[in-house]
């Protein structure tokens, strides 16, 4: 039995649709309910969490393999984890965005900038010797220049229709982002059959695809 | 919160009093220590206040942040102690030793761990540093202790895996991109691995193959034959061959697995390393490896090869 941790949301649909295509079954992942732990009939338990409690989870062994973005990797401090497949799907990149005037715009104090992120956007304009104030924000970060917060943002982008939508545009693209398959490393050495059968028909497909 | 309600309290960093298992930990102890004593290795105290210095010194990308400091007396960053290798390496200097010598050690390193994560900052060890051995018998006694201490406190269903930091290093020499391959073999990314392959043009077909497999490259001895059999790099070859050696000197051998994607985790690892794994615990139960150069930094140009038994992961599996 293997057991995996999948981040909810839109990676929750994404990957539920690229495991369908593979050939798993996936019946008791469209018609779940509230259930928390489902299993399906290739053997594999499934349990749908935020992003960051999938590398807790792997973490403390609770799952063997966990579906996350490059995004949450990015920004975790854990690292003992093995990320075995990009599987192209949930992509989207990193990236600074303002108003247009900020490209031209001088600082006469440290400039503020809203973000989820705050490790990436430090990492960031670390690599630009450059010194900012990161207030980190849960959620809508783009009201961070709308409300004079803060001058930019470091933000996930997408189609970059809510950036538009708000007057704001990409100042600079960051990093690329995608949905990673992950797994713990003790686990790999127990199952590893079973672990790498998987790992195989997600390949295939997503090679496939690209 | 008052002043009054902290005498209750211990702070987030603290393992807290422990009740459950010392019996069984006094016990493990006893018989890590029974054997110890046995090999004729000699078990020293540690302190606990070091230079943070003398970390800096060996570990090149070391990782303050995870260390409890304080400021001395003298101005300079104390240390809570991080490890116990480098502060044997440098007892071994100060005592103006050449001869051989061989040193066992029972306590806590304190590493400052991210909070709420469910991890401990208090890790309790225990271990050994085998002290100016030569290369192939001493791996081959290191590893027969441990499977002595591993069959002694019968462990099911262990895995003793080795690697090999001259294999690694060979590849990067070969690839020229340490970074970028301590990147992808540590996290055995396929993916990764296949796209910088795309990019390298100039390498080798053969050692092309062989890069595309390495991530997957854990299995018994057989693959290691395999692997044997295909690789053209002379140098490689050699590598691998001494490791086979060592294997076939082992006394017990069925537990034995290699992964040769193993990248060193301690930077002074130059030529073995091995892990070992039991089902029950989601991080290895022991780590080790040799390091024939680490006692260089100390003006000693003498081999050493050691490890360390992770006991509070032993202790939650058994």
């Amino acid at each position: 039995m293997i057991r995996i941790a999948v981040t909810k949301g839109r990676i929750e649909k994404d990957m539920c649709k690229l495991l369908k295509e593979c050939g798993y079954d996936t019946e008791t992942i469209e018609n779940k309910d509230r259930e928390l732990l489902i299993k399906t009939k290739d053997n594999i338990e499934m349990i749908f969490v935020k992003a960051n409690d999938v590398l807790t989870f792997i973490e403390h062994g609770i799952v063997d393999l966990g579906i996350v973005g490059k995004d949450t990797l990015d920004e975790s401090e854990f690292t003992e984890y093995n990320e075995l497949l990009d599987l192209n799907i949930g992509k989207c990149y990193f990236a600074l965005a303002a108003y247009p005037e900020y490209r031209n715009k001088v600082f006469n104090k440290r400039e503020k900038i809203a973000t989820k992120y705050p490790n990436i956007a430090k990492k960031y304009f670390a690599a630009k010797a450059e010194n900012v104030e990161i207030i980190k924000m849960e959620g809508s970060v783009e009201l961070g220049p709308i409300i004079g917060m803060t001058d930019a943002i470091v933000d996930l982008v997408e189609t970059g229709s809510t950036l538009k939508a708000n007057g704001l545009e990409v100042i600079e693209k960051i990093s690329d982002i995608s949905t990673r398959l992950i797994s713990n490393k003790v686990s790999l050495k127990y199952k590893s059959k079973e672990i790498y059968e998987i790992v195989d028909k997600l390949n295939k497909k997503v090679k496939g695809d690209m | 919160m008052d002043i009054e309600e902290f005498k209750y309290l211990i702070p987030e960093e603290s393992s807290g009093v422990i009740t459950e298992n010392v019996a069984k930990l006094r016990e493990i102890e006893a018989k890590l220590r029974e054997i110890f004593n046995k090999h004729k290795i000699e078990e020293v105290l540690i302190p606990l206040f070091e230079y943070v210095d003398l970390y800096k010194s060996v570990y090149r990308n070391f990782d303050e942040e995870k260390v409890f400091k304080y400021i001395g007396k003298d101005g300079k960053v104390i240390a809570l102690r991080w490890d116990f290798t480098i502060p044997i390496a440098r007892h071994y200097f100060s005592h103006n030793i050449q001869e051989e010598a061989r040193y066992s050690y029972f306590g806590k390193v304190y590493r400052n761990e991210q909070t709420y994560k469910g991890r401990n900052s208090e890790c309790y060890q225990a271990g050994i540093e085998l002290v100016n051995n030569s290369s192939i018998s001493g791996n081959v006694e290191c590893i027969n202790i441990l499977e002595e201490v591993m069959h002694k406190l019968k462990l099911d269903n262990l895995k003793l895996e080795l690697g090999s930091a001259k294999f690694f290093n060979r590849l990067c020499e070969l690839v020229g991109d340490k970074e970028k391959l301590t990147e992808i073999l540590s996290k055995k990314n396929i993916s990764e691995m296949e796209k910088y392959i795309n990019t390298k043009e100039t390498l080798n077909a053969n050692l092309k193959e062989l890069l595309l497999k390495l991530p997957r490259l854990c299995g018994n001895v057989n693959m290691l034959d395999d692997i044997i059999k295909t690789v053209e790099d002379e140098k490689i070859l050699q590598i691998l061959k001494e490791l086979r050696m060592t294997y076939d000197k082992i006394d017990s051998k069925e537990d034995i697995i290699f992964d040769l994607s193993m990248c060193p985790t301690m930077e002074y690892y130059t030529c073995l390393m091995f892990k070992v794994y039991i089902p029950d615990s989601p991080e290895p139960i022991v780590s080790g490896g040799r390091y024939d150069t680490l006692y260089k930094t100390f003006k000693k140009d003498v081999p050493a090869i050691g490890m360390a038994f992770y006991l509070d992961n032993i202790l939650r599996a058994i």
